[in-house]
């Protein structure tokens, strides 16, 4: 049967931020209307880490990063007065950053670098032994990463992030239905990259 | 994986379409209880759930050093003299696009995690002194590459690898294990491609004249 205490678990691990509630978030965007810069800095440190996290994965351009994020948080304070509390602040603030995001993957004009081009062509790398790291958590980043932006995104959002299809159809501006349709497809592919490893792994 | 596939109708698959939001405990209670009713009678979905939860734990969250961030961030803003970015918008977007150092310490650990997660963001040395906070590390003067070494690379490794290279050491080791090297700028394209083929380089990225990569 499955471990109901494993999820209940995952549930209470999720992140600072998420848990903030609506009533909290409302007082957060009125203090940083009136300008108030210690509710802009108490909203920067909820979300740097979760913004930094869901485009350190998203964007593979790593010099970008930085500057989403601080682009995010430049139209966060210019126009915290469009805030109208319709959706979280969370969901208000990744939405944002979402689409810059996109919008700088669109002008990426650079190949992607594969990073794990090395490990792949060493029969003999052991990355475990070298590194901590187990063989199939690298898989799991290399499949993860050979998804399109919008997949990635999803499963960003799901996994790590621990968000909601709903909450998710709003960021991406999409229907919840293609939210669910981009996550089936995401998983057929990690299944598929991750096949050998699924026995061990589970 | 363009290929449309509809799902609607079959209760297996509307189950299957929800697992990872069941792993992520987001559903509400009427398709919580939908999916249970039928993991109870369905070992496949149970076997999909765990993959579900499988992939969430795996991956720990890349450390990230907000307090250095945002005394960067803070220190763009206090630049504009004025309490609202937006009314010097152009400015005051030109100075805060700049990057930053995301100041990530990165242990050991961590850089082999972005090493998994396949981007790794340097803390590049800072450009401005607009952006430089106390906590910042030194202006590297014209080093025009970084590069990280694998945890276990050896100063023997350091060494050759620099001589061989023909680079000079600008500074480091960072505080995230960084070390800001010059080779001379007809060079550096191929040196960049030796040191990303070399075992003991986790990253090696160009860094402009400003400082910026």
């Amino acid at each position: 049967m499955l471990s109901v205490t494993r999820i209940e678990m995952t549930t209470g691990q999720r992140h600072e931020a998420a848990n903030t509630s609506r009533a909290d978030d409302a007082r957060l965007i009125a203090r940083i209307r009136l300008r108030d810069m210690a509710a802009f800095e108490e909203l920067y440190r909820l979300y740097h880490g979760r913004l930094t996290r869901f485009l350190f994965r998203l964007i593979h351009r790593p010099t970008l990063i930085e500057e989403v994020v601080n682009d995010t948080f430049v139209v966060v304070w210019d126009r915290a007065d469009t805030f109208n509390g319709a959706s979280k602040l969370s969901t208000w603030i990744f939405a944002i950053a979402y689409r810059k995001a996109m919008k700088a993957l669109r002008q990426q004009d650079e190949p992607v670098e594969d990073r794990q081009a090395e490990l792949r062509a060493d029969p003999d790398h052991s990355p475990e032994d070298a590194l901590g790291h187990s063989w199939r958590q690298i898989l799991l980043a290399q499949a993860i990463d050979e998804l399109s932006p919008d997949h990635r995104a999803v499963v960003e959002f799901t996994y790590f992030q621990e968000m909601g299809y709903r909450e998710i159809a709003v960021i991406m501006d999409c229907p919840v239905d293609t939210v669910k349709t981009r996550m089936f497809h995401a998983r057929r592919h990690l299944k598929r990259r991750l096949a050998g490893q699924l026995p061990d792994w589970l | 994986m363009g290929r449309i596939i509809h799902l609607n109708g079959d209760p297996h698959e509307q189950a299957q379409r929800l697992l990872p939001w069941y792993a992520n405990g987001t559903l509400d209670p009427s398709e919580r209880g939908a999916v249970e009713a039928h993991l109870a009678d369905c070992a496949e979905c149970r076997n999909e759930l765990r993959l579900d939860l499988a992939i969430g734990a795996e991956i720990a969250a890349v450390p990230v050093d907000a307090d250095r961030a945002w005394a960067a961030f803070q220190s763009g803003l206090n630049q504009r003299r004025a309490p609202r970015i937006s009314q010097f918008s152009l400015p005051a977007r030109s100075i805060l696009r700049r990057r930053v150092p995301l100041g990530w310490a990165l242990s050991a650990q961590a850089v082999a995690m972005a090493l998994i997660v396949g981007v790794v963001r340097m803390p590049v040395p800072l450009p401005q002194p607009v952006y430089h906070a106390l906590s910042a590390p030194s202006v590297a003067a014209h080093g025009n590459l970084v590069v990280i070494f694998r945890p276990d690379a050896t100063e023997e490794d350091l060494r050759r690898t620099l001589m061989r290279n023909g680079a000079r050491l600008v500074d480091g080791p960072t505080v995230s294990d960084a070390y800001v090297l010059r080779v001379a700028a007809d060079q550096r394209a191929a040196v960049l491609g030796r040191l990303r083929q070399n075992h003991a380089v986790v990253l090696a990225e160009p860094i402009d004249a400003d400082g910026q990569p």
